[in-house]
């Protein structure tokens, strides 16, 4: 077991470097430059423009300014956004939790709501539940997740006036413990309906399928000859069984995750790492921009170690695929 | 044989027609329209009506036109980042699958490494920094999304290439490339179709998003970018956020009901669909 961890993890580190190699190359290539960009505005002369390139060091060669980088990387170092000043390191970590309570409430309520789908859809194959569930989960499939959340603000918040239509809490008076709390909530379900529904759709359709699966194997037979109870047998025997079918596809649902996250925060004004991925991009604040990448990069290449091991851990017969 | 059993999925064939449909509508979208998509006019934000059944958005401009032409940019899209995935996903899983051994295990390896990077992001970057015209968006998306068809390729071919067919041809001293072009790609097609299809649907989505993060091509007409700037005056008129979304939803739902029903008749018996395609 240690040994498969090892090995996978091995093979993550020459893709954690490439992430790196790839974002800068791209990065530093590209055309324009952000001093120009920055300084525009300003009544800046070409001279003093020159100063600032030599300052943040924009001037030496691409390797040296790489090398730099890489060190600075190592101490835990991820410069100074161009545009307000700050550590990139503590940008992000400032906008993590926003947008882990998003990203968190969204699964919670998708990976719930998939699952009884799935299993309702799987406990009567062929009736108008499994049909119904069907067309649930191709609809959130296809739908546009920016384009659901504005359906939702348009229904919900401007028509029905339920909830609000944006932000993480209310900024017009100071609240504190548990109306405070109250407040995040009813701010956070719309954005967490939107970014779950992909997901909803996704577990519905594989445990539905992984159900299916399970339902016809030879212990379900088993326990429901000795007389178990069809709950018991349903939701003990089947459904832990059919988990381990969804446990794979969990890596590489946290980079659609990311990309969902920063959309839906741009639609509800949500104070998140997409919304700053967002600002970094429409003010070419390269170091940010960096920051932000390497880090989304990373954390999808973790998330899919964690899964295989995680995988090999319940399921013995991985380790010895490869 | 496929074509036939196709044809008895209505759902396959509903978003097949659909799909033609849309697509002429997309081709004639300059004649279709009402209006010029760009013409500005006083009649802001006037709800559906006779003379504009969309109705406009805060520049006057035709909803419905947009949309048209809006159609056309998304299908282009779609048509050819789907392409460029396909082109290069069947070039690495064909040659993983023929070859076999070593330089298998290394184009896989390389495709699995592909798979974890977060594409999205990846085109987000290079949008952001070398700009993002409508070709390097699309290309970007073609060049990111091929993984899954290099798979699904190469396992067609790893299938199909122990056939008596394959074999006897390879025994009248067939060339490998004719081999790969003659006997097994086009047995593999209606498999890669059903890959293609999927794509895109995708390429679709995240042209989209794209565009509603204002990275889209600026000069072209996109669903996306109509909805970004609907979502600024949502509370005085929703038809601008509304009516683009539909026609984004349907676009999608027709690619991915088509691309189920190739696969439905391809493999009859096989309902459950393979986890995490």
């Amino acid at each position: 077991m240690l040994r498969y961890a090892g090995r996978r993890l091995l093979q993550a580190v020459p893709l954690m470097l490439l992430v790196i190699v790839v974002t800068f190359t791209i990065i530093h290539t590209a055309p324009g430059d952000p001093v120009t960009y920055m300084y525009a505005a300003f009544n800046v002369t070409a001279e003093q423009m020159e100063v600032i390139r030599n300052q943040l060091g924009l001037n030496d060669p691409l390797h040296v300014q790489f090398l730099r980088y890489m060190l600075r990387l190592l101490r835990g170092d991820l410069g100074y956004s161009h545009v307000n000043g700050g550590p990139v390191l503590s940008l992000i970590v400032q906008r993590l939790p926003a947008t882990l309570l998003l990203s968190l409430s969204g699964l919670a309520l998708a990976s719930l709501g998939g699952i009884a789908l799935g299993v309702a859809a799987a406990r009567r194959r062929g009736s108008i539940t499994d049909y119904l569930v069907s067309a649930v989960s191709v609809a959130g499939y296809c739908m546009p997740v920016f384009w659901l959340g504005i359906v939702l603000v348009l229904v919900f918040a401007i028509w029905l006036k339920w909830f609000p239509s944006m932000g993480m809490e209310t900024m017009r008076q100071q609240l504190t413990g548990l109306a405070r709390l109250g407040d995040v909530v009813r701010h956070l379900v719309l954005p967490a309906t939107t970014l779950g529904s992909y997901f909803l759709a996704e577990y519905a359709r594989l445990t539905r399928a992984s159900m299916l699966e399970t339902l016809s194997q030879d212990f379900i037979v088993v326990a429901r000859a000795k007389g178990l109870r069809e709950r018991a047998v349903i939701w003990r025997h089947a459904l832990r069984n059919s988990l381990l079918g969804i446990v794979p596809v969990l890596g590489v649902h946290v980079g659609i995750l990311l990309v969902s996250a920063t959309v839906t925060e741009t639609v509800f004004a949500w104070p998140g790492l997409g919304r700053l991925t967002f600002n970094a991009v429409l003010q070419r604040d390269y170091p940010l921009l960096m920051g932000v990448f390497v880090f989304v990069g990373w954390s999808v290449i973790a998330a899919n170690l964690v899964a295989d091991i995680v995988c090999a851990i319940v399921d013995p017969r991985v380790r010895y695929v490869d | 044989m496929i074509w036939r059993r196709f044809r008895r999925h209505k759902a396959g064939m509903g978003a097949l027609v659909a799909l033609v449909l849309l697509g002429s509508l997309a081709a004639f979208a300059p004649s279709v329209a009402p209006y010029d998509p760009r013409a500005i006019s006083r009649s802001t934000l006037r709800a559906p009506c006779a003379s504009h059944f969309l109705g406009t958005d805060n520049l006057g401009r035709d909803v419905s036109s947009q949309i048209l032409h809006g159609l056309r940019v998304a299908l282009v899209v779609a048509v050819a980042a789907a392409a460029i995935s396909t082109l290069a996903g069947t070039v690495v899983g064909g040659v993983a699958g023929l070859a076999g051994g070593p330089v298998d295990a290394v184009l896989m390896r390389f495709t699995d490494g592909f798979m974890v990077i977060p594409s999205f992001f990846l085109i987000l970057l290079v949008a952001a920094t070398y700009g993002s015209s409508i070709v390097t968006v699309t290309v970007m998306i073609g060049m990111t999304s091929w993984p899954t068809t290099a798979r699904v390729v190469r396992m067609q071919f790893i299938s199909l290439k122990e056939r008596e067919f394959v074999m006897a041809a390879r025994a009248q001293g067939a060339s490998t490339a004719r081999l790969m072009l003659c006997h097994l790609l086009p047995n593999a097609l209606p498999a890669i179709t059903v890959v293609a299809a999927l794509r895109a649907g995708g390429a679709v989505l995240q042209e989209a998003s794209l565009s509603f993060l204002g990275l889209g091509d600026a000069n072209v007409v996109s669903l996306g970018r109509i909805l970004m700037s609907a979502l600024q005056y949502m509370q005085l008129a929703w038809w601008p956020a509304v009516f683009p979304g539909l026609a984004l939803f349907v676009i999608v739902l027709a690619f991915n009901l088509f691309s189920d029903g190739v696969n439905d008749a391809l493999n009859p018996r096989v309902t459950r669909k393979a986890c995490g395609s």
